[in-house]
Formats: C-alpha cells, structure tokens, sequence
C-alpha cells in the first residue's frame, strides 16, 4: 500500500501494539485479541480472493477445522495447545488441496457459487460426529490469560503478513496476479495455475485454521453453528475489499478501521450498528471499489477519484 | 532442415462443425510460415491446437520431435511455444514492464527473481519499442501498443516457436512496417515463426512460405507469391468470379 514503508516504522508499530495488554484494561484487550483475529481472517483471504482473483466463501470452514482441530485434540485426546494448532492447520491443509483441486477449476462466480454451501456442509457434518460433540459442541479447558493470546493474535496477525508482503514480489504472487487478470493468459506463458491456485487456498487455509485454533482456545467454547459461519467469511471480504483486496497492508487497515466502527457504534446505539454497515458497503461499492489503498495511492486525485469511479461503473 | 514442428492428421470438432480437419504440415526451424485463410477458416484454432488451448478431435503434434499433443497450455510454453492472443489479454492492474516480467517469470527459461525478470522484461519491451511505456498500467495502454505487449510477454517467456495470431489488426500502415521488422529482427535471433495475418503485404514480405486453409482444410500451400496469385485462393477471399 505505502511504497517503500521502512521495516523500522514496521516494527515499531509492532511493538507498540505487543504493548497493549499491559498498559490497557481488560475489555480492550479482548477487543484486541478479536480484531486481530478477524484481521488474519481478512489477510489469508486476501491471498485467495485479493491476489489470486478468487473469490472464496470456504474460508470459514478452514476457520471451523482450525477450531475443531485444536478442541478435538485438546479435549479428547488430551494432547496440547500447540499440537491442537498442528492438528487444525494439517486438516485445513489437506481441506485445501482435497477441495482445492477439483473446486478451483471454477472460475468466477462458479467457484463462489461452489464454496457458499461448503460452510453448511460442514456445519452437518460436525454436527453427527461423536468425537466432536456432535451439535452441543466442545468445551476447552480454560486458561484465562488474555495477554497470552493477544500476543498469539499479533504473532499470527505479523506471520500473515510478511507472507502477503513475500507474495507481492515473489514469482508465485506474480503467478496469482497473472491468474487473476486473465487466467488463459497466464497458463500460455508458462504459469502452473492449478498449483499456484490450490497453493494459495492452501497457505490461506492454513493461516485461517490457526485463528480458528486461537479463537477456540480463547472463547473455551465451540459449537458448529458459530464455527463453520458463513457471515463471518462475508465479513473478512467486506473487510479486506474495504481496506484493498490485493494490496499487503489493505486488509489489515480495514479490519482494524471496521472493527473499531462496529464496536463503538454497537455499544453506544445497536441497532444502528448494522445499518451502518450496510451504508459503508453500498459507498464503498461505489465510491471506491479497490479499497483504501487504491484511494491512498490516487490521494492526488482529491475528490475526482470518486466521481472517475462512479462513472467508471455507471452504465 | 529438422522440422521444429510437425503437425499429423490433426482434426477438431465442436460437435457437428469440424473447425480443422485432417491437417498436416510441418515448419522448419528458422522458418516463418504464413498461416491465411478467410474469417471462421479454422487458423486461430489451430494455433489454440498447437499452444494447448484445445485439444485436438484427432492427429497428432509434435515439438522437437516430442510428442506434445496431450500436454498441458503451461507445459508447452515452457518447452519453448509462445503465442499471442487475436482477443488482447493483458494483466489489466500490472505495469507494462510486470506484465513481460510475469512472461519472463514462467516460461521456458524462468527467471527466479522479479528483478532478473524485470531486466528481459526490460529487453523485451526494447525489442517491440515499447520501452516509453514500462511504468504505465496496461490498462491504460491504447490498442497498438497492446498488440506490442501481447508480443513483448510472448517474448519474454524465451520461445522456440512463436504464433501470432493477427499482431498487426487494426494497425496503420507506420505501425504495420514497424512490426514487420520486429518479426524480422525475431526471426534473427533464432525464433521460428507462424504468422496469422490478414495484411498481405505483411504475409507477402515475411513468410518463407504459406499455408492456406479454408474450412478448416488446407487448400494451398507454398511461396508466398505464387499462392496469393491461384484461383483458389482468391476465390477462397473473394468468392466465384462472375460470369
């Protein structure tokens, strides 16, 4: 988003942010601990829907065998917080490539189409498993120390973009451009895009699967209806499209930005809280259909911006 | 001269209509074949045959040698075929310069690095005459000027074979000379060409040789003079004469 962004504004940022839980209160820090959360959510969607051009509606199913995968283990087996997470990345991991494979033959809205229903499949499914406590769900064992998961959050929050900031200048992010701007294209000059493409579902199957874990493990509770949700994977797209879908820092702003909105608007007047959403959707849409990031870079523009995109998609 | 090239009894059906039937030819390394015909005659089907778009009905392709018929678009190009699309195809949201450097990325002798493939990109955009254009979007690119990107990223990926299908469309008579000696100066550096064009002149002053197809068969084939000037040919183009 912002060329040439030093590695040390970077990293002090980081910092700052590590600083949190033990400066702030409590309730703070679990606001924390959720958007960082939901900005992973937005990030690895980014990978598949911002860079590769796919828009997908199966990230929360990784999300929900991230979950399940943790608690499984934790609770049945008795094993781990940090093998849970192994367990839930591998299932999410071995989902992408299984479903990858034939699903990302679909291009554009069929491949949407494809992965709406994915949610509530596996919603049914869990919901008939003994092992994962059929449609009452897991309880975790409970660890009550926020800090440690906020500092999960970020952790994960950092390794999800250094992968987006490795894919922007890599040949495989160059291979997931070229496939989003036009796939015959890119398979005529020589691009594997079935690899590229089951790889980039991999790698945001797998970044969506430990937020998944995380957030088991945090909230102690899971069941299948809040685990494979569908209007949470609608809403790491709002978030991601509204900061920049395709950009490395994009997501992340609009997750923040979002999430800070809702809270607020959620706390002081509910039920306009939705409404607001909506609005933003519909302006966004309109006024700037790639995100913040693209409106940053054309800052230059001042209000022209807006009135090019809004003839641009008048008919 | 070895065939780089050598195409068997090659046939493709959409169910009923047969949009190449029975076609065999072959094309020398160092050769520039000139592929003509009329509209709907079957010659971009021929190069989706020959890059992997489609496969084919029937017949067979082979590349070096190789059998390369059953090979997937992406193999192909990195054995070393390249095309251009009649229908341009640029990456609308990246530079003219990262659009070659994607080509140069893939393909045949891939590039690891973005700034290594930034560098031929660099060259490529040199050879087409595009260089002014680098930092601009594609997008933002006018019509001529994709043409010369749709060959610069073919370039890029370092073909043995190259197809261009109808590089000079909608060309004037300037841009038309400069492309023609941007074939030539491609053909100097060793790649081999097959060339669909309706610009005769362009067929006429490049191709070593030319093939003619009308309904998906070959109705002629041989130097370019002496098959512009065959009945056939012309009532191919032009219909039957009046009598």
């Amino acid at each position: 988003m912002i060329r040439g962004l030093p590695w040390s504004v970077g990293i002090v940022l980081v910092a700052l942010l590590a600083g949190v839980p033990w400066i702030a209160p409590p309730t703070l820090v679990q606001f924390g601990i959720s958007t960082l959360l939901v900005a992973v959510l937005a990030q690895a969607w980014n990978i598949i829907g911002g860079y590769a051009g796919y828009a997908s509606f199966g990230n929360s199913v990784f999300y929900g065998l991230g979950s399940y995968g943790t608690a499984v283990t934790m609770v049945q087996w008795n094993l781990p917080f940090g093998v849970g997470l192994a367990v839930g990345s591998a299932v999410a991991l071995g989902f992408a490539v299984l479903l990858g494979l034939p699903v990302l033959r679909l291009r554009g809205h069929y491949f949407a189409i494809a992965t709406l229903a994915l949610a509530q499949v596996m919603a049914a499914v869990v919901s008939n498993l003994d092992i994962a406590g059929r449609n009452i769900g897991l309880v975790l064992p409970l660890t009550r120390n926020d800090a440690l998961f906020y500092e999960l959050a970020l952790g994960l929050l950092v390794l999800a973009t250094l992968c987006v900031a490795w894919i922007a200048h890599s040949r495989f992010g160059y291979g997931l451009i070229a496939i989003r701007e036009d796939e015959d294209a890119a398979s005529a000059i020589g691009a594997n895009a079935t690899l590229l493409k089951v790889a980039a579902f991999a790698l945001a199957g797998v970044l969506t699967a430990l937020a998944g874990g995380i957030h088991a493990y945090w909230i102690t509770f899971i069941d299948p209806a809040s685990s494979f949700d569908l209007s949470l994977n609608v809403r790491m797209i709002i978030m991601a499209v509204f900061g920049g879908a395709g950009s490395v820092f994009g997501p992340i702003v609009g997750a923040f930005l979002l999430s800070a909105i809702s809270e607020v608007l959620s706390s002081e007047v509910s039920s306009i809280a939705s409404l607001f959403f909506g609005v933003v959707i519909v302006v966004a849409v309109v006024l700037m259909p790639r995100g913040l990031a693209d409106l940053i870079r054309n800052y230059r523009l001042g209000w022209r911006y807006f009135a090019r995109n809004v003839r641009a998609h008048s008919v | 001269m070895p065939l780089l090239l050598e195409v068997q009894h090659l046939t493709k059906r959409f169910g009923g209509l047969t949009a190449v039937g029975d076609l065999s030819f072959g094309v020398a390394a160092g050769e520039i074949l000139g592929l003509i015909g009329p509209n709907g005659a079957g010659k971009t089907t021929v190069v989706d045959l020959i890059s992997g778009v489609w496969r084919a009905t029937s017949g067979s392709i082979a590349f070096e040698g190789e059998p390369v018929g059953h090979l997937l678009t992406f193999r192909r190009a990195r054995s070393g075929i390249a095309r251009t699309f009649q229908v341009m195809k640029p990456f609308r949201g990246l530079t003219t310069l990262d659009n070659v450097a994607v080509g140069a990325l893939f393909g045949r002798r891939p590039a690891r690095e973005l700034a290594g493939a930034r560098e031929i990109a660099a060259e490529c955009l040199r050879v087409v005459g595009l260089e002014r254009r680098a930092s601009q979007r594609a997008n933002d690119l006018g019509g001529p000027d994709r043409k010369r990107l749709e060959l610069a990223k073919a370039l890029a990926t370092q073909p043995k074979l190259l197809l261009l299908d109808e590089v000079m469309a909608g060309l004037n008579h300037a841009e038309i000379d400069e492309v023609i000696a941007i074939i030539r100066s491609l053909r100097d550096r060793g790649i081999t060409l097959i060339v669909i064009e309706h610009v005769m002149k362009a067929i006429q002053s490049l191709s070593d040789r030319v093939l003619v197809l009308h309904h998906g068969e070959r109705i002629a084939e041989g130097p370019p003079a002496e098959v512009l000037a065959s009945p056939e040919v012309v009532e191919a183009y032009l219909g039957h004469r009046a009598r």
